[in-house]
This record gives structure tokens, sequence and C-alpha cells, in this order.
């Protein structure tokens, strides 16, 4: 197993001081650093427990990814621009033909997210399949099990190694067939509180005296050249073999930028059977760069849905600041409840009517607006409930632009990809992230109430139903029985006058 | 009304439809909130899939046979400007021609040209009729194949009027309601009593209208079948029969389905109590098929047209869904009836009536936008409670109509004169 971990200091922060680095023979100690950290760990398939192995020898490619959904704060985010919206994106390429039955009862088994059939679970982008969870306390549900089936019972500081992941801001898990590698990626963009002010004292150790652990205490490395680069400088070391801190400045291009652009959502209220999401960014008057497009990447779990005929007509897109629909992929049933529906929903590729908005930028300096309008599914009947909470998590909102160093992203340490959104795009693009901006929330999300039907009531329901039914049925009825007797009356009494 | 002529009440109706028309067209391209209705566009989709030779049930919600997207195909053509609103054009001439029909065949039943004239108007100036025909909604086509059926019956085409039934089933299934009503009038004049007519029910025209009216309908089938296969089964006929509909709508049922198609969580306090076995909603079909198709269809003696308004009536007010749209299947039979109906003797049954039937519906609709568009819980008992009303008043005024149409044996009470009716064997 390899392990590198990177902690990166916002420039605004102060130095770091000298006494705040300690590299000892065989650990590494860090004191008072504020920072966001990302811990990678790469493993062979050898190295993988059995169930694992289980799992990722039916894939050709898995993406596993979490997003906690939680603010990154102001901080600067170097390479760690890119989001994904709240919760669980699971992306798996089957291996040729399978049916990737392990994937599925794994994640039924420790997700809790109902899984009978890959197919009827996830859906399809020809090939690959996707899923996504809209929880934010989705890892720790899985983390505890996980620990416990990893670790054996009795290991409490393997275990608590794993439950450590808990509190990480995302989380990847890579795997590809053709590597046979298995990487974990976890950000926590603030230490998990052992220090007052969410800054990290910590002591990094190798597991074992062959391990080998990767330091590397970074900042920004300053202007570079090219719009596409990132520069780091800083110090790394590799514990149990660096006998004294190297001073290092790297370069390299990358796909994922942040942009100082702030957004927030909500539903327009009331929100009814037919909500629709506004998006508020402050973009200010230009865009980063030449040919470059905005773009909103949405999930829309269960019971929302969209209406892929409304999102198609462009005049009423454009009136929601949307260019055009690129993408509208999953379950888009129009009439069913949501108890019919087996799969998670359907991801939303937009992009933005921004040449609208920066041409009247000058003359308004208002913020940007665009929004999505969504449809509600029934919801089961409730004995207790007159209604159920529905969560919408926002969606990412990046800027997409052409790239010229796009055939040498893949030397970023850094780099992500596959990540639901950028597989849309020509290869030969980058990003700029652009932030969600928290108030009074503590998560990337809107909710909103769905009524349903109370059943508390559902015997009056049936016998009341039944009973105007009932009458409705017999007045009907009675008015055509009396008809014919009287006018089978009224023959008679003519057919007496006759005679 | 004035004196006018026959041509200038169908110019005067057709310039009521373009002027919506022209209408729609601008505030579909002003505005955001659509004049064309939602299925128009789904009949125009469908048709451009039937233009480069594929399926129209590639389009989803197409639950339609494929005649109409056939129909449709000009909607396809270039410069769509025009060609798109083809569709609303057919659909609005389809109700100009029903309107003449009406005209047509009233004046069989003795009615003067004026006092036709009249009573079409209710569908011909209708501007509830006009308007659902130019946003685009394929019912009014429905009502000029119904009223073409009533004419063609009445002079006696009985091969064409077999053939038109069984075109109407293939379209839309419920005018199945009208067959044994017109088999029941095809009456033989020297058939006395009850005895005499079981015997004799069998002639040669009740043998040749079913045999057409069958044959169209399974020819139309067969041929729709054979180049689109399964899909056209599902979505034209099976989906009928087995769809949810549990989102809200004007039917009595509509909670109950909602109730009793989601799945049910026990009251914590009274765990025992479970949704009980009734399954009325699996009997609808019952009440509805008894009153609608087997014993209304008796009064077909009486007055032929009145009773298909009634058979109509009931169809819908105890069907298990009922949108707005259903009303215009017996709004374009009301003009038969109501020239006789105690509705238009007594005023004020006939006030109340239709008082009670909007202000009911009202309140169903004041119920629904609450619920759709403010998000609050209306279900129960709101809804539901102005479903039923809506369902009582309109069970009220089916006795009415029953009242009128079993209570006499013809038209001439209203009209003063002898229906054609009795020069029966030309």
């Amino acid at each position: 197993m390899k392990r590198r971990i990177t902690f990166l200091v916002s420039p605004q922060e102060n130095e770091a001081p000298e006494d705040a680095l300690r590299l000892a023979k065989d650990s590494f100690e860090i004191k008072g650093i504020k920072a966001i950290r990302e811990d990678r760990f790469t493993l062979t398939f050898d190295e993988l427990p059995q169930f694992v192995k289980d799992v990722v020898k039916q894939t050709q490619e898995l993406h596993l990814r979490f997003d906690n959904g939680k603010n990154y704060d102001e901080k600067w985010k170097g390479p760690f621009a890119s989001r994904l919206p709240l919760g669980v994106h699971i992306l798996a390429l089957p291996l040729r033909e399978s049916k990737m039955t392990n994937l599925c009862s794994f994640i039924s088994k420790y997700a809790d997210i109902p899984c009978s059939l890959i197919e009827a679970a996830f859906i399809s982008r020809g090939r690959l399949r996707q899923l996504y969870a809209p929880d934010a306390n989705i890892l720790s549900n899985v983390l505890k099990p996980l620990a416990n089936k990893i670790c054996g019972p009795s290991k409490k500081a393997c275990k608590d190694k794993v439950l450590a992941l808990n509190t990480a801001t995302s989380l990847d898990l890579k795997y590809d067939a053709k590597s046979q590698t298995l990487d974990v990626n976890v950000i926590w963009a603030t230490s998990d509180g052992n220090a007052r002010d969410g800054s990290w004292d910590v002591q990094i150790k190798p597991e074992t005296p062959t391990d080998k652990v990767e330091v590397g205490v970074l900042t920004n490395g300053g202007k570079t050249s090219g719009e596409e680069e990132i520069s780091l400088r800083g110090k790394l070391a590799v514990v149990g073999q660096d006998d004294e801190l190297n001073p290092a400045l790297v370069t390299f291009p990358s796909r994922h930028h942040a942009r100082q652009s702030i957004y927030m959502a909500d539903f327009n209220r009331p929100t009814g059977l037919h909500p629709k999401l506004e998006v508020t960014l402050a973009l200010g008057g230009n865009s980063p760069a030449d040919g470059c497009t905005l773009n909103a990447y949405f999930t829309v779990p269960q019971p929302f849905f969209v209406d892929p005929y409304q999102l198609e007509d462009e005049k009423l897109m454009r009136s929601y600041g949307i260019n055009k629909i690129k993408v509208v992929e999953g379950e888009t049933d129009l009439e069913a409840p949501t108890w019919a529906m087996s799969k998670w929903g359907a991801l939303v590729l937009a992009e933005l009517d921004v040449e609208q908005y920066l041409s009247t930028w000058e003359k308004k300096r208002s913020p940007m607006e665009f929004t999505l309008p969504l449809h509600l599914r029934y919801m089961p009947t409730h004995p207790e409930k007159l209604s159920e909470t529905a969560t919408l998590p926002w969606p990412m909102v990046f800027w997409a632009c052409p790239s010229e160093q796009w055939n040498k992203m893949s030397t970023n340490p850094f780099d992500r990809r596959m990540l639901g959104y950028d597989e849309y795009f020509p290869e030969e693009t980058y990003f700029y992230h652009l932030t969600p901006k928290l108030i009074n929330s503590t998560h990337s999300q809107s909710s909103l109430e769905v009524p349903i039907l109370n059943s508390v009531d559902s015997q009056l329901i049936e016998w009341g139903t039944m009973g105007v039914i009932v009458v409705g049925f017999l007045w009907v009825f009675g008015t055509i029985i009396g008809s014919f007797l009287r006018s089978g009356g009224k023959k008679a009494a003519e057919h007496q006058k006759k005679e | 009304m004035a004196q006018i002529s026959v041509a200038s009440l169908l110019v005067l109706s057709s310039l009521l439809r373009l002027v919506f028309l022209l209408y729609g067209l601008y505030q579909d391209a002003t505005s955001v909130f659509k004049y064309t209705d939602i299925d128009y566009l789904v009949f125009t989709d469908a048709a451009r899939y039937v233009s480069n030779s594929s399926s129209p049930y590639l389009r989803a919600t197409y639950r339609y046979t494929p005649l109409l997207s056939w129909l449709l195909l000009p909607t396809t053509f270039e410069p769509q400007f025009f060609w798109f609103s083809f569709g609303k054009l057919l659909f609005a001439a389809g109700d100009i021609l029903a309107g003449y029909l009406i005209i047509q065949v009233l004046q069989i039943y003795g009615f003067t040209a004026t006092r036709a004239m009249k009573y079409a108007s209710l569908w011909l100036l209708n501007p509830m009729v006009a308007t659902i025909s130019t946003r685009g909604s394929s019912e009014g086509l429905l009502g000029v194949i119904v009223v073409a059926l009533l004419w063609s019956v009445e002079k006696r085409r009985v091969v064409l009027s077999g053939a038109i039934l069984g075109f109407a089933v293939h379209f839309k299934i419920y005018p199945f309601i009208y067959a044994p009503s017109i088999l029941l009038w095809m009456q033989p004049p020297n058939q006395p009593d009850l005895i005499s007519k079981i015997k004799g029910f069998i002639t040669k025209d009740r043998l040749v209208f079913s045999i057409t009216a069958l044959t169209t309908f399974m020819a139309l089938n067969v041929g729709m079948y054979a180049i689109y296969g399964h899909p056209f089964i599902v979505h034209t006929f099976l989906h009928h029969l087995t769809r949810l509909d549990h989102r809200h709508n004007f039917s009595p049922y509509n909670t109950l389905l909602y109730l009793k198609s989601s799945p049910f969580t026990p009251d914590p306090f009274y765990p025992a109590v479970n949704l009980s076995n009734l399954t009325i909603e699996r009997l609808a079909f019952l009440p509805q098929l008894l009153i609608s198709s087997v014993l209304l269809p008796l009064f077909a003696q009486n007055d032929l047209p009145s009773t298909m308004f009634a058979q109509t009536f009931a169809f819908v007010t105890f069907n298990k869904v009922v949108t707005s749209q259903y009303f215009m299947w017996y709004l374009v039979l009301l003009p038969f009836y109501l020239g006789r109906s105690r509705l238009m003797t007594k005023p004020l049954m006939g006030i109340a009536a239709l008082v009670l039937w909007v202000v009911t519906q009202g309140l169903w609709l004041g119920q629904a936008y609450q619920l759709e568009f403010e998000g609050e819980n209306t279900f129960w008992p709101g809804l539901w409670a102005a479903a039923a009303g809506f369902f009582l008043v309109n069970c009220w005024i089916l006795g009415v109509v029953v009242g009128d149409i079993g209570g006499t044996r013809a038209l001439e009470s209203a009209s003063g004169t002898r229906p054609e009716k009795a020069t029966l064997s030309r």
C-alpha cells in the first residue's frame, strides 16, 4: 500500500512557523496548521479484502464518490476545486457482459440502497451505469459495518482509522481493471476536531517499517504562465526514508480550478407539485477565458422528476436563464408514483444562458439567475403524516473552457476524472468551479414538503367513497326503473282505452 | 336569435376559432404560459416519428391510434410556422363539421332550421369547445365522428353506420357503448310485443351493422398491429385498462385509488386496522357499464340521440378517471337532448343544474389548485368531498335526463311535431 498525504495551506494563512513541521526518523509531526488535507492510498488488487475483490473484479472501471455537501469555507482550494452534489455517486463500467451483481449486493448490504439488479437501480448511459443517493449521512452508516468487515471485530486501531473517514468532506474510490489498483482519495476541508480552530495537530507514522508515506505541506506557488496551470510550493518528505524536508516547487496543468464566484439555490414558494429550483449566481461581469460555457449539473432524485419534453422547449428554457439542456438521462416517467419507481432519478446537464446575462451586466450589475422546472411524484400515504420532506441537492455550477494543455492533464498528481459531468465534454476541456454559499443551512441542498394523503381515515375514505357511489348509482338506477314502470303503466292504460 | 343562414353561422363559428387560433399563436410566441395543449405536442412529436418512418409510440405518453399521428403528418412539413398549426385547423374544422351535422340531424327530427341552429350554437359558438380544439386537443374529432354516426344511423345508412362505429371504437374505445342503443333502435315496426321482439331480434340490418362495425374495428386493429406491433396494443388499449390513475382528477374514485395503490403503513395506535379487502375500485366498471351500456340503451327507441347523450354522461360520471376534456364527449350530444328537456321547460331546474354543475366543479378546481400550486394538503377531505359532490350533482342531472327520455315515447312533447322516425320504412 502506498500512501500520500498532502496539506494544502491557504496563502492567506500565516506561513507555517518553523517548528510547526518536525521530521523525525520514523515520524512526521505537524502542529497548528490550517489546511485542506488529502490522503491518497493506492492498493494493488492483491492487497484488497476478498469482498472488495469480488466487487471490483466484475468491473472494467468503478468510481465511488461521496461528498458531504458542506462548505469548504472561503479557503484557497488549489487543485481540490471540484465538488459533487452531496451524497454518494457511483459510476460503473462492467467488465465485458458482467451484471455486476456483487456491486449491487454490496451497496444494498452496506449502504442500504435498494438494489435487486443493477439494471433496476442504476441508470444507463451507454454501457456506463450510474447511481446516486442524496444522503449526506450515508458515509457514517456505511463505515461501521465496513470497519468490522475489513478489520475484524477486535482491532480497534484499524477500526478507528476507517471510522475517521466519517468526517471527510469528500471520498473517492477508483478502480480500473487495466492498472488493477484501487485508489482511495480522502479530503478533509478542516481537521476533524483535535484542535480548536480546525487546524491540524498530527503525527504521521508508517504502518509498518516497510511502508512509505509521502507527506507534503504545500501552498500556492504564485502566478503561472498559463491559465490552466497551478503552481504549488512547500516542503516534501518521505517518512522513514528522508532525513530532512525537501523544498519543492511544482507546476502542472489542472483540469479543475476554483472561481471566486458563489451561488445559492432555493425553491420558489409556494412549491406545490411543480416546484422550481431557483439558483442565484454572483457571477461578476466576465467569463474566465474565451470560448467558455457556464453549466449546471443536477442530480435529481425521487420524488422529483424533470419532464424532458418541457426541457426541450428552448423558449421556455431561455426564460429560465438556460441556453439549452444538453443531457437528461435516467428515470423520466411522467406519471408513475414513487412506489412504482426502482431507479434513483435522473441527471440533467444544463448550459446556462450566460451570453444574455453578460451582455446586460454593465447596465444591471445584478446577480445572474436561472431556474430548473421540476415536478413531484405522488408519495406513499402515511397514518401520521400530512407531508413528506423531499430534498434536492444543489447543482454543481462550473465554467467549461477549451483547453490547450488537455493532453498533459494526467501529469497532475491531483487529477480527478469521471465525476458524472466531465464525460459529456470533449477531452479538450478544463473547468472553473463556482462555490455554493450556505446561508442558514449546513448542507448544499434545499427541501420542501410534499403533501401526501393521510391514511388514518382510510376506513372512512373507503366506506365514504363506496357510500357516495352507491347513493349516486341507486339514484340513477331508481329513476331508470321508475321510468320503465311508468311507461309500462302508460302503455297498459293506452291499451285498455283502445279496447 | 336574428334570422341568419346556416352558412353564416358556420362562417361565424369558423371566425371564432380562427381568432382563438391566432390569439394562441400570439400567446405562444410571447408568453411562457402556453396556449397550446401539452397533448398537441405529444401528437405532433408522434407525427414526427412517423415522418421518419418510425413508431409514434416512441413518444412517451402517446396513447392513441396511429391514425391520429398519420392525420397530423402535415404538421411536420416546412415551413413549420405554418404547418405546425395544421392539426389545430383540422380539429377546428372537425368542430365545424360536427356543428353542421348537428343542424342536419336536428332537422331530421323536425326542428326548423332556425331552432336547429339555435341548439347547434351550444356547440358551434361555445367558447369552451372552440378553445379546446384550437389548443390542439383531439376530443373535437371524436365529436364529429359521433355526430356522423348519429347522422348515418338516422339516414338508414347501415353499412356506413357500422363502419363509423368500428372506426370510433378503434379511435377512442368508449363509443362502444352506442352499439347496444343503435341495435335496439333498429327495431322493425311489425313486432308489437316483447316475445315477438326477442324472436325476431336478428334482422338483416342488425346483422349488417354488427358485422361491418366488428370488421372495421378489427381490420384497423390488425392493420395497426401489423405495422406497429405490440406497442400499439399496449398504448392504445391495454394502458387504459391497467393504468393506476392515482393522481387527482374529477372522479369520485381518485382519493380511494391513491390510497389503495400506495404501500400501506399501519397506524401505530391501531396496528390491527388495515386496509379492507373491499375492492370497489376494481368493480368500478360494474355500475358504469350497467347504467351506460345495459340499462340506458333500453330507451334508445324513445329517442336515440338523447339516449346517447345520457349514456355518455353516465359513462363519464361513473368513470375511474375524469378530466375536463371528457366533458366534450357528451357536450356534442347535448343539443339533441336539451330541446326536449325539463331543464329548458322548467328554467329553475335548468338553472339549478347548471349552477350546481359549475359550482361543484369550481370547488374541486379550487381544492386542486391549492394542492397543485400552493402545496396545501387538500387530499382529504377537501378534494375527496368536492369530487363526491360533483359526482352526486352529475347523478342528479342524469336522473333528470333519464326521467325525460324514459317518461315520454318520443320527441313530440317538446317540439310539438311528430318525429321523422314515423316514416321509418323509407
